[in-house]
């Protein structure tokens, strides 16, 4: 009898910590979902009045008229698509320079000594400051929002990529120099490998930094396509409650989506080996 | 096969690492180095491959008694070496002796196994011990083949594709020795290579080193601070004292080889261990 018990509860134990698994990792991130709910409705329902309700819309509403009108709708995705191709582009010109700035740097002491008070400085200054310098020079345009994009997603490259390649243990250098290796090689076969967990935590700040530049340089510039900052303004000049948190919904699952597929990458590309 | 003659070494800030270190190692021998942490062990060692230039005396590699510290017996040295061991040689032998006479450097002929394993994580086993050659410009087929039979020395085929963050740490010495032996180098210096895995695993992996000493008849230099270590594994044992480091007794080991785990337990093997002991404590 006991035998037979046995026997019946392995596998329903193993289905049953499986669930429990999953249920440990979703359930608390469900839960505070659907607490923010509940406070959204008591707060737009048992605090705002009728009359100041348009500053909190009720959730369904939001849905309703952000998401499921098709004008509405239409107006917020395209905004999201150029956003995106603003923030893909800053981004790209941001990996591109980041990753050979500090490659570089890494080669010599004196240009990392040169250039690096010059990135802390260009991360000190507030975004806003330099976005009307740059509308300045480089008109309002599309240009423009690229430019802020990079400024703002410059910095988390550099630094990490280069942090990552000076990470490589003092005896493994030791180990290339014993066998004579060049420059080229050492940074290829060492020092490149060892920095890549580092550079992907670079990646993904500031992949989330190009979006908020994206959309930071939308606001103020306002020739072209308008993305999401543009509707963002928009709307609350407008008083549209319903389509601004839309629009926030939206830019906040870009930056997601955005900070998730990073975080696939690097786990299909070092997740074997990085402890 | 290697002669050290009146090393001494100073650094930049007052700090004197050793002092008139003069030694050599035949060909065939296990010579080990005995000394308190801090004797300059590793900075010796760092002389000998040419990491670090010495402010006194000169190291010579190769029977030929030369004046200076030239490549030229050296590279015949290799030469040899590498002609003689490695099969189907194709281009590639032409192109590393060329990179050595023009850099006329002394140290490729060593085999260093370092203290740490020192593996890249991102590399496979198998890559592992492929790295050295690939940096010397082999060709992918003959690193393949020269690689796994190293990882069969060591005892670690089966393993070949495993990450180094999935392996023991007595594993991963077994791998950074594959490593170093792969290109089968004339001398094969260890710098207390078992010193952070636990005693039983370090009694094996003695054993086991010896071994392949016998069997590849290597040529070594071992660095540790353990005297049963270097009493079991070494025919001639060099004790140096503390800073600065200075050779201050030298041990004929007159135990036959292949030594077995018993030796360990045998009142010959105490004594000299005790006399070797002795000798530290004097130091």
């Amino acid at each position: 009898m006991a035998r037979v018990n046995t026997g019946l509860e392995m596998p329903v134990g193993t289905e049953m910590s499986t669930l429990k698994r999953f249920a440990r990792q979703v359930l608390p991130a469900a839960m505070m979902v659907a607490v923010c709910i509940l406070v959204w409705y008591a707060f737009s329902y048992l605090v705002l009045d009728e009359s100041r309700r348009f500053l909190l819309r009720p959730l369904h509403e939001v849905v309703l008229v952000g998401f499921l009108d098709y004008d509405n709708l239409k107006e917020v995705l395209s905004g999201l698509w150029q956003t995106a191709i603003v923030s893909f582009a800053g981004f790209q010109i941001s990996v591109v320079c980041g990753l050979t700035l500090a490659m570089v740097m890494s080669q010599t002491k004196m240009l990392e000594r040169a250039v690096f008070p010059f990135m802390v400085a260009l991360q000190a200054i507030p975004i806003l400051a330099i976005v009307p310098l740059v509308g300045f020079w480089s008109g309002y345009g599309q240009r423009s929002r690229v430019v802020v994009c990079v400024l703002i997603s410059l910095f988390p490259i550099v630094v990490n990529t280069l942090f990552g390649l000076q990470s490589a243990d003092s005896s493994m250098h030791d180990l290339f120099t014993l066998h004579h290796a060049g420059r080229f090689t050492r940074l290829r076969k060492l020092m490149f490998p060892a920095a890549l967990p580092a550079i992907f935590s670079g990646l993904r700040i500031s992949a989330g930094l190009s979006v908020v530049g994206a959309i930071v340089g939308d606001f103020f510039f306002v020739r072209g396509e308008r993305g999401l900052g543009q509707l963002l303004d928009l709307y609350s000049k407008q008083l549209q409650g319903e389509k601004l948190i839309a629009a926030v919904i939206v830019s906040s699952a870009l930056g997601i989506t955005v900070f998730w597929c990073l975080g696939a990458l690097r786990s299909w590309l070092t997740g074997k080996w990085a402890s | 096969m290697l002669t050290v003659e009146d090393i001494g070494m100073s650094f930049p800030d007052g700090t004197e690492a050793l002092r008139d270190v003069s030694f050599t190692v035949e060909t065939g021998e296990f010579v080990s180095l005995v000394g308190p942490s801090g004797c300059g062990k590793s900075t010796l060692f760092r002389i000998i491959t040419g990491l670090l230039t010495p402010t006194a005396g000169h190291v010579r590699f190769g029977a030929v008694a030369d004046s200076t510290t030239s490549g030229g017996s050296t590279d015949g040295e290799r030469h040899n070496n590498g002609g003689g061991e490695v099969p189907s040689t194709t281009s590639t032998p032409r192109k590393r002796n060329k990179r050595n006479s023009s850099t006329l450097r002394t140290t490729s002929s060593v085999g260093y196994v370092f203290q740490e394993p020192t593996l890249l994580p991102w590399r496979t086993v198998a890559k592992n011990v492929e790295l050295l050659a690939e940096l010397h410009g082999m060709s992918v087929l003959e690193r393949r083949a020269l690689a796994a039979e190293a990882i069969a020395m060591v005892g670690l085929d089966g393993f070949e594709h495993h990450y180094p963050k999935a392996l023991s740490g007595g594993m991963k010495m077994r791998v950074s020795l594959a490593r170093t032996l792969m290109l089968k180098p004339p001398v094969v210096m260890f710098d207390e290579p078992f010193a952070a895995v636990d005693e039983v695993t370090r009694c094996r992996l003695n054993e086991e080193t010896q071994e392949i000493y016998l069997k590849e008849g290597l040529t070594a230099l071992f660095v540790t601070h353990s005297i049963y270590e270097a009493v079991f594994m070494s025919s001639r044992l060099y004790v140096m004292s503390s800073r600065p480091g200075q050779i201050i007794a030298d041990f004929v080991v007159p135990f036959q080889y292949p030594r077995e785990h018993e030796l360990r337990f045998s009142p010959q093997f105490a004594e000299l261990s005790g006399e070797v002991s002795q000798a530290l404590r004097s130091g």
